[in-house]
């Protein structure tokens, strides 16, 4: 039978309750727990004692403790502190900026992932009635794709039918696949960010008018709402409000109001607003169910439920749409659309994504830890050079109790100190992070009080985990052994230092292996055929002028020897999302598969140096057979699909050639076959796509020569003005447009990288401040080898040779923790790269190099110093 | 001063370190306290009590011999100084003055039994 008091319970007690009582009560409480073990066994017993431990835990036990010792000198023990702390700053000034500049970075960089925490969580709040406004998704029955967007009947309808709903909004972006042009006197620019909104939209959105009033401004057709920036773009210094911009060059609206610039954390970014009666086809004003191009807001009230509204539309939809099938409508939270990547539509903002604030946050975490290590381990290597001060303090009555407070008061001092560093360090860095993180802050923005606050809590915290190790240890140092001046570091001491640098170059290492993974994948995406060549091409926005004389203009631009190749499509390859369903009768009746589809003219193939299959592609026979004249129902297409469109029907390329396909109200065969391209990012698999026939264009594909690109670019630019002075030469690269699709990756990479060298950076800081601890700790050592015969040398090799161990351990802690890590991230992608040896290898070489040489300097200055200078003391 | 007031339970405490003369220390002070007012009392209650009536100077205390029980710590035992016997007095004497000038007509206790 157990009959000794639960230990802890017993240590608890020691280390809190006062001395003066602790005798009496120990043993009070000893007889009570014999005494209930008689009278209700072991269990109850310990029970009753932790009860009674707690119950002397009141202020009366544990404040009795501070009166007695320090009350009156309380003030001049803190100055002494003060003073015995930067005096030990400055002793070493070396070891005190090591310190500092770790910790300095380490919370600069927390500072600023933490204001870009707080910037992205933030996304939207400011739109007063987010907390109840939704966007409005749908997906039709039996497929995956989710469409961000509505039909134009959905909102008034719900409205009129729903008294939950308080307001709604519906906005229209024709911009992001034909830009308009907006013209004010000489001013004239093609403009993607116009959209047709809602009169209501301020009602539903908290933007700020600057001029104008939020009730009236988007009532009337050709009312035009435009932001600052547009303002002073087009109307300078003038005076926009009464003013008009001519649109596309036939309409003229009126500035009705002039609208603060969204902020930079809003989904929506906007240049212009137009008010929904602007619209002048039916098309648009009429209320139709035929359609999905409308990104939908509704605003709900105070008390509705988003589960109980979503639950009533199907039925309302099916009354007033009439059509047979109804697809599934959801509504998602504003302020969820950035975060969660739920996504809003149609060229209103790409999302970011949670993940990547965890890895941001992840990050500064481990930054933190490291700094916070590099404090822990000199502070406590530097103990030595304390002890006596520590002995001293003791037998003059300090209790441990107060030693503990002065060496966490260094510590707070210290972090304090560094806090100043990183806020410099981080106003220093502000512009670099900008470019990082693809935003814009200015300095007032860490100013701000959310941001200053978590950082000093930070900070706090920091001075806590950095302090509360050598606080403990130096604290808890014996007079009598110290004082005897024998006293050396304790085992355990180095032991416990040894762990901590190999946590901090698992970190480093794992990142370092991150970062290479992340590259190699960046790179194997960038190189990797895509099946076709985008090499200096150039998309150029397509005007009815230039398609009208089409082949005029494409010879005259072709005689210009610097270009090379021209064609048209709807859309740049990057840009392939319209969708379609595809039916091949002869295979399956029934079978419907999703495609991309894509309008090209005959000789983009050949253009884009695309392959082929099987079969040919579009021919001008073809383009005859869905002629204007000839009537719709006559009307035979001409397809030509890419081999994954094939797969799902399981037959092959010359298989299919000539087999009758039927693609949404369009009845005719397969034409060719080509081979698969990447349209898309290589995250997906590449989706089934087909070109259609159809002569509708919106983009003009050129290929110039990369010689002299800027040259060239001039060249064929003053042609093109020539020839077509009323569209504006704005041009983007084929080649960049894709690589934007992999911008997220890039953010990372350059974060990773970023991250990888810092951590490295700090953790040497570390590194060197404990082996110039450890080189004076065996000077001595040093010396009586030297003096037998060592050489320089072989004393480098064996200082080096304990670090060098503990990177060994800590690469095989993080190489599979990196492993795994990186295949969880690369699993993500479709097409990817295995990790190899070579990001492990490197990880290893880099590391160990680094640390080698941060190492070495100290290690070489020691062992080549004069061993009588260091033996002659004794 | 706020030394002089006596606490209820401080009363009970002082009295039945009274009753238990030189045997009173903390378990057994708790123990009679339980046996006299019928009801469960925390050591830590004690200890918090006899600690403050110490520092008042209504108690005084010593330590015991070593002994085999309780591990080897000491007893701590406790005496009431006279200056908390005048306390006690001086708390009973109020509450005897107070009782007699109450109307026994107005007062009655009903003691009914069932």
């Amino acid at each position: 039978m157990k009959s000794s008091p639960p230990k802890f319970a017993r240590f608890l007690l020691k280390t809190c309750c006062d001395a003066r009582f602790h005798e009496e009560v120990e043993g009070d409480l000893d007889e009570l727990f014999a005494h209930n073990i008689q009278m209700h066994g072991p269990k109850k017993a310990a029970w009753y004692y932790w009860k009674d431990v707690f119950k002397h835990f009141n202020w009366y036990f544990i404040s009795r403790r501070r009166t007695k010792s320090s009350s009156q000198n309380l003030i001049d023990m803190w100055t002494n502190y003060l003073r015995i702390a930067f005096r030990n700053i400055f002793k070493n000034p070396g070891y005190s900026a090591l310190n500092m500049l770790g910790l300095g970075v380490g919370m600069a960089c927390a500072l600023l992932i933490l204001k870009y925490s707080l910037h992205e969580l933030g996304f939207d709040k400011f739109h007063e009635k987010g907390d109840r406004t939704y966007v409005v998704h749908m997906q039709f029955p039996n497929e995956e794709e989710i469409i961000t967007s509505a039909p134009n009947a959905l909102v008034p309808t719900l409205i009129r039918e729903l008294p939950e709903l308080e307001t709604g909004v519906r906005i229209f972006n024709r911009g992001s696949y034909s830009p308009f042009t907006v013209k004010y006197k000489e001013n004239v620019f093609k403009e993607n960010r116009l959209f047709h909104v809602d009169s209501t939209f301020f009602d539903v959105f908290s933007f700020k008018l600057l001029e104008g009033d939020p009730k009236r401004a988007l009532v009337n057709p050709k009312s035009i709402v435009l932001t600052e920036e547009m303002a002073a773009k087009y109307f300078g210094s003038e005076e926009p409000m009464g003013k008009t911009l001519r649109i596309d060059n036939r309409h003229d609206y009126l500035v009705t109001g002039v609208i603060e610039n969204p902020p930079s954390n809003s989904h929506i970014h906007f240049d212009f607003l137009v008010s929904y009666t602007s619209f002048t086809n039916r098309f648009f004003l009429q209320e139709r169910w035929d359609n999905a191009s409308y990104t939908s807001y509704l605003v709900l009230n105070e008390n509705a439920s988003a589960s109980s509204v979503e639950a009533k539309i199907p039925g309302i939809v099916k009354r007033t749409s009439e059509a047979e099938e109804i697809p599934r409508y959801s509504l998602n939270n504003l302020f969820d659309i950035h975060l969660s990547g739920v996504g809003a539509a149609f060229g209103l903002e790409a999302q970011n994504e949670m993940q990547y604030l965890y890895i941001f946050g992840f990050i500064g975490v481990l930054i933190l830890i490291i700094a916070s290590i590099n404090y822990t381990n000199l502070a406590t290597a530097r103990a030595v050079f304390r002890a006596k001060e520590i002995g001293m303090r003791k037998v003059l009555g300090a209790y441990r109790f107060n030693l503990f407070h002065q060496f966490m008061g260094e510590s707070i001092l210290v972090v304090f100190m560094a806090f100043l560093l990183a806020l410099l360090l981080a106003v220093v860095a502000l512009p670099s992070f900008n470019q990082l993180a693809d935003r814009q802050f200015v300095i007032a923005d860490l100013w701000q009080s959310n941001v200053i606050g978590g950082i000093v809590l930070v900070a706090f915290f920091v001075a806590m985990l950095a302090g509360i190790y050598p606080a403990l240890v130096l604290s808890g140092f014996r007079p009598i052994t110290v004082l005897r001046g024998s006293f050396k570091n304790s085992k355990s001491g180095v032991v416990m230092r040894k762990l901590l640098v190999t946590v901090q170059f698992v970190i480093s290492i794992a990142l370092i292996i991150g970062t290479s993974v992340v590259f190699e994948q960046l790179k194997f995406m960038k190189q990797k055929e895509l099946g076709y060549n985008n090499d200096n091409m150039l998309i150029l926005p397509l005007s009815s002028s230039i398609l009208r004389n089409y082949p005029a203009f494409k010879s005259e631009m072709m005689r210009e020897s610097s270009v090379l190749d021209m064609t048209l499509a709807s859309e740049s390859p990057t840009q392939i999302n319209a969708g379609y369903s595809i039916i091949l009768k002869d295979i399956d009746e029934e079978k419907k598969v999703m495609v991309a589809g894509l309008r090209a003219d005959l000789d983009f193939l050949g253009a884009l140096q695309m392959e082929l299959v099987a079969g040919t592609f579009i021919t001008e026979a073809d383009v005859k057979n869905i002629a204007r004249e000839i009537p719709s129902e006559d009307r035979v297409f001409a397809f030509v699909l890419n081999e994954e469109a094939l797969a799902p029907f399981g037959i092959s390329p010359e298989e299919a050639i000539g087999k009758r396909a039927y693609m949404n109200g369009r009845n005719g065969f397969i034409r060719g076959v080509v081979k698969n391209f990447h349209f898309a990012s290589m995250r997906e698999k590449i989706r089934p796509m087909a070109f259609l026939p159809e002569r509708d264009f919106n983009k003009v594909l050129i290929r110039i020569s990369g010689q002299n690109l800027e040259n060239t670019l001039s060249k064929v630019q003053e042609r093109w003005r020539r020839l077509a002075p009323n569209v504006p030469f704005e041009y983007e690269f084929m080649d960049l447009q894709y690589a934007n699709l992999y911008s997220s990756e890039q953010k990372l990479s350059k974060l990773f990288g970023l991250f990888a060298g810092l951590t490295i950076f700090i953790s040497c800081f570390g590194l060197l401040g404990l082996i110039s601890f450890t080189t004076i700790q065996r000077a001595r050592e040093i010396g009586v080898r030297k003096v037998l015969g060592a050489s320089t040398n072989t004393l480098v090799l064996m200082l080096n040779k304990d670090f060098s161990k503990l990177i060994l351990v800590a690469f095989l802690i993080a190489t599979p923790l990196a492993y795994l890590f990186m295949s969880n991230w690369l699993a993500e992608f479709q097409y990817k790269i295995g990790i190899g040896v070579t990001p492990i290898i490197l990880s290893l070489v880099g590391t160990t190099l680094i640390a080698f040489l941060t190492t070495s300097f100290q290690s070489f200055r020691a062992a080549s110093a004069n061993p009588v200078d260091v033996l002659k003391e004794q | 001063m706020k030394g002089t007031y006596l606490g209820e339970f401080e009363e009970i405490v002082l009295l039945v370190i009274g009753i238990l003369n030189d045997q009173a220390y903390g378990v057994a002070i708790k123990n009679e306290l339980e046996a006299q007012s019928q009801r469960t009392i925390s050591i830590g209650a004690v200890h918090a009590a006899t600690n403050r009536l110490e520092e008042k100077g209504y108690l005084e205390s010593e330590f015991g011999d070593v002994t085999k029980e309780r591990g080897g710590k000491r007893k701590k035992y406790y005496k009431v100084t006279v200056y908390g016997q005048k306390a006690l007095r001086k708390a009973m004497d109020l509450r005897t003055q107070m009782w007699a000038q109450i109307d026994a007509s107005s007062f009655v206790v009903k003691t009914t039994f069932g």
